[in-house]
C-alpha cells in the first residue's frame, strides 16, 4: 500500500505554462515595470518582475526552470538600467531558485503562505542586489531598511493579487 | 538541459560582445542593445496614444476655462509690464558693466526636445529614456535640462533613443554653486534620492531655501542653470569638519514627461549694440569725482589766481638729463573756491584721482591749446595711449617726480 505523505511526489501539482505565457508575462511585468513607473514615481517601490518570477518558480517547482527564469528576466531588467548587467540576474537567480525549492515544501497556493513567501523573497532579492552591487562591484548603495520593508510589504499585498490573476495561465 | 545551456552561452557572449557606435564612439554591449530595441518601440506608440488622448481631453478642459484666464493673464500682463521697465534698467546696466568687464558668456545654442518614453522601473537606477538617439544628435554626456531646471545628462544612447541619467542617482554628481553665497561645491545623488552637497565646511553660513545653480565645473552643465534648492543642513554624521547640505532638485525628477537635451553650447564675449553716446565707465567715473576747475594763468609768466586748485608750471630740472623742463604743482592758499563745473575734464579727473603724472599736464596743454571739450571720452584706462602723445608728462624724465609734486603737502615752495 502506498502511503501518500505532504512531501511526496504525487501531492505536489507541477503546472506548466503555454509559450506564449512563459515569455508574454514576463515580458509584460517588465514592460509595465519600466513604462508605467516613469508616470507614477511610486511604483518603483513594486518589483512585478520579481513577483513573476516567484510566481513561475513555485509553480513549476523546477530548480533549474526557476534558475533560468530568474536569469532572464534578471537580465532584461539590467539592460534597462545604467548599471553594469547581473546585478539583477544574480538577485532573481537566486530568488528564483529559492523559491523553486520551497515550492516543493510547502502548500503554495494559500494567499496568507503567497504573503509571507513575497515578503520574504523581496528581502532575499533585495539583499543579494546590495551585497552584489556595494561590495562587488563598489557601487554608492545604502541598506535603507525602511524603505526595503515598504517595498517587501507591497510587493507581498500585490503577490496575492497578481498570483491569483496568473493562476489563469497555468496548465496541468 | 540543452536549451538551457545554449540559452547560458548566448547570454554570455551577448555580454562580452561589445558593438561600436558610430555616432558615439562608445562600445554597447549586444545584450543591453537588444533589450531596449525591442521595448523602446512598445514604449513609443503607447507613449504617443496616450498623448493623443490626454491632448484632446486637455483641449476641451482648456476651451471651457479660457475666458477666465484671459482675464487673468491681461491683469497678470500689466503686472509683468511694470516689473518689465524696472528689470530692463537693471539688465541694461548689467550688460554695459559685463562687456566693460569682457565677461565671457555660455550660451545654450541648441537643443532637442525629447519625450520620456521609460525608465529603468527602480528607484536604484534613477535613469529614463527619451525618444531621441544619436540620429537626432544625441551625444553621450549631453546635459539635460527642463524649464525648471537640470534634470541629468544622457548616459547612454542608441539609434532613435537615448538613457538620461538624474542627477539624483547614487552614482551621478554635479559642480555646483550656492546662489547666496558663492560657494562652489560638488553634488553627488544619493540611493534616497536626495542629492547632497559635499566637502562644504561646517563654519559656512548656508540657508535653508538658497539657490543652486550649475558652476560649470564639471564641463558638462552650462554654468548658472538652477539646480535646486537647499532643502536643509546638517553637521556631518561621521563628525568631520564638514556638513551635509541637502538639495531639493529644481526640476522634478519623479514626474518628467518632457525634457530638453542641451546638443551645442557656444562661448562668446556679449556684444551690445551702443547708441550714438555711448555711456562709458569714465564718465560714471568722472560725474562721480570732485569738480576741478582748470584756471590758466592769462599771461605765460603771471601768478596763477588764488585758488586751491592744483595746477602745474613749466621749472627747469637740471637734474634730469633728458628733458629740461618738468611740472611742478603748486597750491596757493584758498581765498574763494570758484563754482564746480558741470563736467570735469578728462585731463583733470586722473589728477583728482591717483596724481599719475599727466595730472600736471593739463595747464602746460591748456596754455598749448584751448582747453579742450569736456566729452569725457578719456577714461583711465586709456591714460598710456596718451602717455605717448607729445606732451609735457612725456618729455618729463622717468623718475616719478611729478607724481611726488602731485602731493601738494609734500611739495611746499
Amino acid at each position: 500500500m502506498t502511503t501518500i505523505t505532504y512531501t511526496s511526489r504525487e501531492e505536489i501539482e507541477v503546472h506548466r505554462f503555454s509559450a506564449l505565457a512563459t515569455i508574454g508575462i514576463p515580458l509584460l511585468a517588465i514592460f509595465f515595470q519600466v513604462y508605467v513607473s516613469s508616470r507614477f514615481w511610486f511604483l518603483r517601490l513594486f518589483d512585478i518582475p520579481l513577483i513573476v518570477t516567484v510566481f513561475f518558480a513555485v509553480s513549476r517547482r523546477n530548480q533549474l526552470a526557476g534558475m533560468v527564469t530568474g536569469c532572464s528576466i534578471g537580465l532584461v531588467q539590467d539592460a534597462l538600467t545604467h548599471l553594469p548587467i547581473g546585478i539583477y540576474g544574480i538577485s532573481k537567480t537566486i530568488a528564483g531558485y529559492a523559491a523553486s525549492s520551497i515550492g516543493l515544501k510547502i502548500d503554495v497556493d494559500n494567499p496568507g503562505s503567497r504573503f509571507l513567501m513575497m515578503f520574504f523573497f523581496t528581502f532575499l532579492h533585495d539583499g543579494v542586489y546590495f551585497i552584489v552591487s556595494r561590495h562587488l562591484l563598489g557601487i554608492p548603495a545604502d541598506w535603507r531598511t525602511l524603505h526595503e520593508f515598504s517595498s517587501a510589504l507591497a510587493n507581498a499585498i500585490l503577490g496575492v493579487f497578481l498570483f491569483a490573476l496568473m493562476d489563469r495561465a497555468k496548465q496541468r | 538541459m540543452l536549451l538551457f545551456l545554449l540559452m547560458a552561452q548566448i547570454i554570455l557572449l551577448a555580454t562580452q560582445v561589445r558593438r561600436p557606435d558610430t555616432a558615439t564612439g562608445e562600445s554597447m554591449s549586444l545584450v543591453r542593445t537588444w533589450v531596449v530595441q525591442i521595448f523602446v518601440p512598445g514604449e513609443k506608440a503607447i507613449t504617443s496614444i496616450g498623448s493623443g488622448i490626454r491632448n484632446l481631453w486637455k483641449n476641451y478642459i482648456d476651451l471651457r476655462d479660457v475666458r477666465e484666464q484671459n482675464e487673468e493673464l491681461k491683469a497678470q500682463l500689466d503686472r509683468l509690464r511694470l516689473e518689465q521697465v524696472s528689470l530692463a534698467e537693471d539688465a541694461g546696466q548689467a550688460r554695459r558693466l559685463q562687456a566693460l568687464l569682457g565677461f565671457k558668456q555660455k550660451f545654450i545654442s541648441q537643443t532637442v526636445a525629447a519625450q520620456v518614453i521609460g525608465s529603468s522601473g527602480t528607484d536604484r537606477s534613477r535613469a529614463f529614456i527619451i525618444d531621441k538617439g544619436s540620429k537626432d544628435g544625441i551625444k553621450v554626456d549631453m546635459p539635460v535640462i527642463t524649464p525648471k531646471g537640470v534634470v541629468g545628462k544622457v548616459n547612454k544612447v542608441f539609434s532613435r533613443s537615448a538613457q538620461v541619467l538624474e542627477i539624483n542617482d547614487a552614482t551621478s554628481g554635479a559642480g555646483v554653486m550656492l546662489g547666496r553665497s558663492r560657494l562652489r561645491a560638488v553634488m553627488r545623488g544619493t540611493s534616497s534620492g536626495i542629492p547632497e552637497i559635499m566637502h562644504i565646511m561646517a563654519d559656512e553660513k548656508i540657508e535653508t531655501g538658497e539657490t543652486v545653480v550649475s558652476s560649470g565645473g564639471d564641463q558638462i552643465y552650462p554654468p548658472g542653470l538652477p539646480v535646486g534648492f537647499v532643502q536643509s543642513t546638517a553637521p556631518d554624521p561621521e563628525g568631520g569638519p564638514f556638513m551635509v547640505v541637502r538639495v531639493k532638485p529644481a526640476a522634478n525628477l519623479d514626474k518628467v514627461d518632457e525634457v530638453l537635451v542641451i546638443t551645442q553650447v557656444s562661448e562668446k564675449e556679449p556684444q551690445y549694440p551702443e547708441g550714438p553716446n555711448p555711456l562709458r565707465a569714465a564718465d560714471i567715473l568722472a560725474q562721480r569725482l570732485p569738480t576741478v576747475t582748470p584756471k590758466p594763468p592769462s599771461k605765460p609768466g603771471a601768478e596763477p589766481p588764488p585758488t586751491s586748485v592744483l595746477y602745474a608750471t613749466k621749472t627747469p630740472v637740471p637734474t634730469t638729463g633728458q628733458s629740461s623742463e618738468t611740472t611742478v604743482v603748486k597750491k596757493k592758499p584758498v581765498e574763494s573756491l570758484p563754482a564746480p563745473q558741470s563736467a570735469p575734464t578728462a585731463t583733470q579727473q586722473p589728477a583728482v584721482e591717483s596724481g599719475e603724472p599727466s595730472v600736471a599736464r593739463q595747464p602746460t596743454e591748456a596754455r598749448q591749446s584751448p582747453p579742450p571739450v569736456p566729452t569725457g571720452t578719456e577714461s583711465p584706462t586709456s591714460e598710456p595711449k596718451n602717455a605717448k602723445a607729445p606732451s609735457v608728462t612725456q618729455a618729463a624724465p622717468p623718475k616719478p617726480a611729478p607724481v611726488e609734486n602731485a602731493q601738494p603737502q609734500e611739495n611746499p615752495r
